[in-house]
């Protein structure tokens, strides 16, 4: 019986999953995303923080999360239906008394009175499922329904019960041997014989009398001698059945955690449209070339704290291994790069994509490294400390990377930082990484643009009439300026005198 | 077989140094054919199962006689004739070279060849089938339990499983439930036992006779053998991991009358056991030492190895007296009839003059049984006091080793020390000239220099001639 709503193949195992690396989800604004995704549930949290940046690296897998995701958009109540029985039954058997007790009698105990609250949420599950099965499109919940009509049927829930009802008989009947040092060994649950034996059994020539120990049920002493071979007796079965009812909370684990995922994509998807802003199913581009095509693509955490829709963008960079970013500060810069990431992230997890369209070849995972306030003093310290994190990154990268690098090496002067961004971004792109460079070192990004290879791509924070921000990215060629002289002006109410064409210091 | 002669304790055989170059070629011999791979893992079984053995019936001695008790007696003579009859097999198979593990072969075969052994091992083993082959039934009550004959039916736990086998995640684990038993029988299970004993009463009776037959199985020599075999044993898998990990043993050349000393990539045996297993380098150093010199006065910054080096020469003289392998790729050592040490001990600083004595009493005692075969290994001996005392109670004290014709190593950072006559040797550690700050761990046959660590500091501090020069500038 297995739960499979994410992964056609398999069941989401959330404990091998590692909570989003630190750097991408302060650089990406996650929390923000999971926050809207959970609405203060810390379970959920976890899930989402979780699930969210695992990405699924294969077209069909894409596809069948996206079915799921799309079958939890249309029916929220069913998936909170679902997630609820899932968080009751796991409640209802921490609730069962003597979950920390040791002994082989307590173990089993509690082991069959656990089964018997699974038993309940198992009819409560075919109920749901006979209810709604109706209601489903996807891979995911429709191969769910059928696995619950077909392996917990009618024969099944019986025997289940059957099981439970034996298991909480004070009478047990083994068969055993004899172990080290001539105690019981090997011992062998049975039935309950029939009650009546024949008249030959009865008077049976081996047995006779005096073949009974009974102890007084008043001793303390003597009882606890019956315990500890009960207890020897038991140990074997105790095993059995408490593995048994471990496996089955496993599964309701399970299903709490995929339902918990999906809750977390209607909340999200709620919370949006709450706000006026558009999400789109992207689509995974098949094949090894360089693909990435968006339409009012926009950052969705900036969406959820503004609380209106906000500026999208359109990219088309098919075909382009590296994207510079230039132009204005304030332009809008870093934010598009955190909704492409964020788009990235959330096509390769299945769910809604905050963009009109959206299609992207798929990566295996997304690395950022943005520059730090800090980092942008020109200090011996800084540029170490900066380039231990870049190396940290490169660590990491694999040629299926995405590495989405803002205002790297600001910590060192323009002709430093292009030496090293050449070398850097270089070596990464040949390996096949796509990176996305938002940066002001002019000599850097003017220079490639001037060799024009076809494969990148030169975008630029446009400015608005009068130095009015537009917070829109266009295509173009990198500036020697970043408009400081606007912002300077505007601040400080006079001119920020000549910006000359190169930074260099001795020039 | 460790020695030709008695039964000594495995802490004899360690510590006491065997003063006779036969001798310790009669223990290189056993430890070669115990390298022999096989040889090696049957006397490891060997072992293991005669400690086996001893607990068992360390364990029937502690519980009143009875069926549980002998049983406990059968468990181990089941395990003594399986060990037994294998080590003798492995012996056989194997061909031994070594005077000791020879002997043992030729005993074990003749013990297992006599009619006591095998009508021993016959009554057991069939005994152990018949206990094997009772089985019985149980209704388990609260307060009562009926013991009757074995009925076949199925296994319930298994229709459990097979009900629920679709639930099963990845592999399923057993959850061991453990049971807490006391060590012997209660009174319950002694009653059930009988009642079981009443279903199947020819094999208990079997067992009843073969407790009275057979009070005590133990064969005194073989139980002997065990012991001794733990020394040889206990070495060799103490330096495994350091062969392993490819540091050099050897066997060394052990004379009674060359004194010379030569050991090459000699190392500190109880260092490399700890920085192995963590993954550290251990360097080893070359040792050459001729019959007259009868000093060796190291010298050299501190951390850099002096300590470990002495302590290196210490163990491979001990090591080569008791006939072990020694840490170091060849060597040969004359035997000692003992390794004396004197380590300063810092442990008590506010009572510098107590110390004083305390240290010089030490000495007294060593010089007291120190012979011209003996060997000091000193270690900033009276370094606590001052300087000229320091010197002074050195010279005094390495004269009066000297006069008992005792071979002395001393670490020392009295550079002084090392030019005191012909039969003095100086060795000191090789300054690291790429990277002052980190030392060689390298000792040499070079005049003391105090001035290696004074330098790396300087580097340092960029305060070194060339960079004090460059920073002044002109």
């Amino acid at each position: 019986m297995r739960a499979a709503l994410l992964h056609a193949d398999r069941e989401l195992d959330l404990a091998a999953l590692p909570a989003g690396r630190r750097a991408l989800v302060a650089d990406l604004g996650l929390d923000a995303l999971v926050a809207a995704m959970a609405r203060g549930d810390r379970y959920l949290d976890d899930v989402a923080r979780r699930v969210v940046p695992a990405m699924l690296t294969s077209e069909e897998a894409v596809r069948y999360r996206q079915a799921s995701v799309a079958d939890a958009l249309r029916s929220p109540a069913l998936v909170r239906e679902l997630y609820a029985l899932a968080v009751d039954t796991i409640d209802a058997e921490r609730r069962v008394w003597g979950g920390s007790l040791r002994s082989a009698e307590m173990i089993l105990d509690r082991a069959a009175e656990v089964l018997g609250v699974f038993l309940d949420a198992f009819r409560v599950l075919r109920r749901i499922s006979t209810a709604s099965a109706g209601s489903v499109s996807s891979p995911g919940f429709r191969g769910f329904f059928a696995r619950v009509d077909e392996e917990l049927d009618d024969a099944f829930l019986r025997d289940a019960a059957d099981h439970v009802e034996r298991l909480r008989d004070r009478t047990l009947h083994v068969s055993a041997g004899l172990g080290p040092g001539n105690r019981g060994a090997a011992h062998v649950l049975h039935r309950r014989p029939p009650a009546l034996r024949t008249w030959r059994d009865r008077v049976g020539l081996d047995e006779g009398r005096g073949m009974t120990v009974v102890v007084p049920l008043r001793d303390q002493n003597s009882m606890n001698m019956i315990a500890e071979v009960r207890a020897l007796a038991i140990a074997p079965i105790a095993g059995v059945v408490h593995e048994t009812a471990q496996q089955i909370l496993g599964f309701f684990q399970v299903l709490r955690a995929e339902l918990g995922f999906l809750l977390g994509c209607c909340n999200l998807a709620e919370a949006l449209e709450q706000v006026g802003a558009r999400t789109c199913v992207g689509d995974p581009v098949p094949g090894v070339g360089p693909a990435l095509t968006a339409r009012g693509l926009y950052d969705p955490c900036l969406a959820l704290a503004v609380g209106h829709g906000v500026v999208g963008n359109d990219v088309a960079a098919d075909g382009r291994a590296l994207v510079v970013v230039t132009g204005a500060n304030g332009g809008g810069k870093s934010t598009l790069l955190r909704a492409v990431g964020l788009a990235q992230v959330m096509l390769q997890a299945g769910m809604p994509i905050a963009a009109d369209a959206f299609s992207a070849d798929l990566r295996s995972g997304v690395l950022t490294h943005f520059t730090r306030e800090e980092d942008s003093t020109l200090e011996q310290g800084r540029l170490h400390e900066e380039l231990a994190r870049l190396s940290a990154l490169v660590d990491e990268a694999r040629p299926s990377s995405l590495v989405l690098l803002n205002e790297t090496l600001a910590s060192t002067n323009e002709r430093e930082g292009a030496e090293i961004a050449r070398g850097v971004v270089g070596a990464l792109v040949d390996a096949g990484v796509r990176v996305w460079f938002v940066t002001h070192i002019h000599a850097f990004a003017a220079d490639l643009q001037r060799a024009d290879p076809g494969w990148a791509l030169f975008l630029r924070a446009e400015r608005g009439v009068g130095g009015d921000r537009s917070f829109r990215v266009v295509e173009g060629p990198p500036r020697s300026t970043s408009h400081a002289d606007d912002i300077y002006r505007r601040v400080v109410g006079s001119d920020l005198g000549p910006v000359g064409g190169t930074a260099d210091p001795g020039v | 077989m460790a020695e030709q002669r008695g039964r000594p304790e495995l802490r004899d055989l360690v510590l006491r140094g065997l003063g006779d170059a036969d001798a310790v070629a009669y223990r290189h011999e056993v430890f070669r054919d115990l390298e022999a791979p096989g040889l090696g893992v049957a006397a490891e079984r060997f072992s293991a199962g005669m400690a086996a053995v001893h607990g068992h019936l360390a364990r029937a001695a502690r519980m009143p006689a009875g069926l549980e008790a002998t049983r406990w007696r059968l468990e181990a003579a089941a395990g003594y004739l399986d060990a037994v009859a294998a080590f003798a097999a492995a012996l056989d198979a194997a061909a031994p070279v070594s005077r000791g593990l020879g002997g043992v072969r030729d005993a074990l075969l003749a013990y297992l060849g006599s009619p006591g052994y095998v009508a021993f091992d016959a009554a057991t083993a069939q005994l152990l089938a018949g206990l094997a082959g009772v089985s019985y039934d149980l209704r388990i009550g609260e307060d009562r339990i009926t013991v009757s004959r074995h009925r076949e039916a199925p296994d319930y736990g298994a229709e459990i499983q097979a009900t629920f086998a679709r639930f099963g995640r990845a592999e399923a684990r057993p959850v061991p439930v453990n049971v807490f038993l006391t060590e012997t029988m209660n009174e319950v299970e002694a009653a059930i036992l009988a009642r079981i004993a009443r279903l199947h009463p020819a094999v208990f009776a079997a067992l009843a006779t073969w407790g009275r037959d057979h009070a005590s199985f133990l064969h005194e020599g073989v139980d002997a053998l065990a012991g001794e075999l733990a020394f040889y044993l206990g070495y060799l898998g103490l330096i495994a991991p350091l062969r392993a990990a490819g540091l050099p043993f050897c066997y060394p050349e052990v004379s009674g009358t060359n004194q010379d000393v030569r050991a090459d990539g000699l190392f500190d045996l109880a260092l490399a056991l700890r920085r192995v297993p963590a993954g550290e380098p251990v360097i080893g150093n070359d040792l050459d030492i001729a019959s007259g010199d009868r000093r060796l006065v190291l010298t050299g910054p501190s951390q850099a190895g002096k300590t470990t080096f002495a302590r290196a020469i210490g163990q491979l003289h001990h090591l080569a007296a008791i006939g072990c392998p020694v840490p170091a790729a060849a060597a040969r050592v004359p035997l000692v009839d003992a390794v004396h040490t004197h380590f300063d001990r810092p442990e008590n600083p506010a009572d510098l003059a107590g110390r004083l004595e305390a240290d010089l009493r030490r000495f007294q005692a060593i010089l007291e049984s120190l012979t011209g075969e003996g060997l000091l290994i000193m270690n900033d001996s009276f370094a606590s006091t001052t300087l000229e005392d320091a010197l002074a109670l050195n010279r005094s004290l390495l004269d009066a080793v000297a006069r008992r014709g005792a071979r002395c190593v001393a670490v020392t950072f009295l550079g002084e020390l090392a030019a005191a006559g012909a039969a003095t040797v100086s060795m000191a550690c090789v300054p690291n000239t790429a990277d002052p700050i980190h030392p060689t761990f390298r000792l040499e046959r070079r005049p003391p220099d105090g001035l290696v660590r004074a330098r790396a500091i300087a580097d340092l501090h960029r305060l070194g001639y060339a960079a004090v020069r460059e920073r002044v500038g002109g």
